[in-house]
């Protein structure tokens, strides 16, 4: 098998390095420069990392989502790569998004967890994405993986929206989103770099994931075929 | 309940402190990224000298 045509390591170092460097920046503003919340107090410096986590989770699965769909109608071990790594990245987002707001939750809420639609879906989302993990590393033939696999993610995909519109949809402890014309511009910039940070950041180490997840299928799959002489295909 | 009292009760709604909250947070998912960078990191140099 030939390698899929997979983007430079250097790419993925770069966005790993940029990545890093808006965290920092963002996390130091967040925490010394932005000002208190009026109701939450310095409590709410965890939207900082929360919101970024929350939006690259949904951001990566869709992407993820999408690399399924291409290799079910394209073919391509390219597609499956940049779908296993994508769900990994996805899945500790997902991970650490459910940790942070646990955290959150206990100053504000008065509980570290409570079964609210907003909650109960995330935790869906990440039980879903370690099911899709597990069932990739339990298959051993590739074909089937990629495909089973690429269908599971199209089916847990549903759970995506009803995150992201649980807060509307049902009454929850969970605040609805906001929007830039709802947030103080000192709450914005720390958001925004943080976000990019951790976009930058999960990018570039699904890059370097999805080179390992090529590898692994190249080796599963063996060398290429010779190419057929001339008439073989005749006699046989 | 006397006046100098009163004044020392946050209003109610306003959570106040919470510090060891937001220095969890950020350690934890600090910790996350910098286990998962790791983990990514080995793996693909350990795909790349399994390949030569």
């Amino acid at each position: 098998m030939i390698l899929p045509r997979l983007a430079s390591p250097n790419l993925a170092f770069a966005l790993v390095a940029l990545g890093v460097l808006l965290l920092l920046a963002g996390s130091y503003y967040g925490l010394f420069v932005s000002p208190q919340e009026r109701y939450m107090g310095d409590v709410q410096r965890i939207m900082y990392v929360h919101v970024p986590s929350a939006w690259n989770a949904l951001l990566l699965f869709t992407l993820a989502m999408g690399c399924a769909l291409a290799y079910l109608w394209r073919g391509g071990w390219g597609w499956d790569a940049h779908h296993e790594a994508l769900l990994e990245a996805s899945a500790v987002l997902s991970f650490l998004l459910c940790v942070q707001g646990s955290i959150w939750a206990k100053p504000t809420w008065g509980v570290w967890w409570d079964w609210d639609p907003r909650l109960t879906t995330t935790a869906v989302m990440l039980l879903a994405l370690l099911g899709i993990l597990a069932l990739r590393s339990a298959v051993d033939d590739p074909e089937k993986r990629a495909t089973w696999s690429a269908v599971a993610t199209i089916i847990a995909f549903v759970d995506v929206p009803i995150v992201y519109f649980s807060v509307r949809w049902w009454n929850s402890l969970h605040q609805m989103q906001s929007s830039p014309e709802t947030v103080s511009a000192p709450f914005i910039v720390p958001l925004r770099l943080n976000a990019f940070g951790v976009l930058a950041l999960m990018g570039g180490l699904a890059l370097l994931r999805a080179r390992v997840a090529a590898r692994r299928t190249a080796k599963e799959l063996g060398p290429a075929l010779p190419p057929m002489p001339a008439g073989a295909a005749l006699e046989a | 309940m006397a006046p100098a009292l009163l004044l020392q009760v946050p209003p109610p709604g306003i959570v106040e402190g919470g510090w060891e909250y937001v220095v969890a947070a950020y350690a934890i998912t600090a910790a996350g990224f910098l286990i998962y960078a790791a983990s990514v990191f080995a793996r693909h140099r350990r795909s790349e000298e399994e390949e030569k």
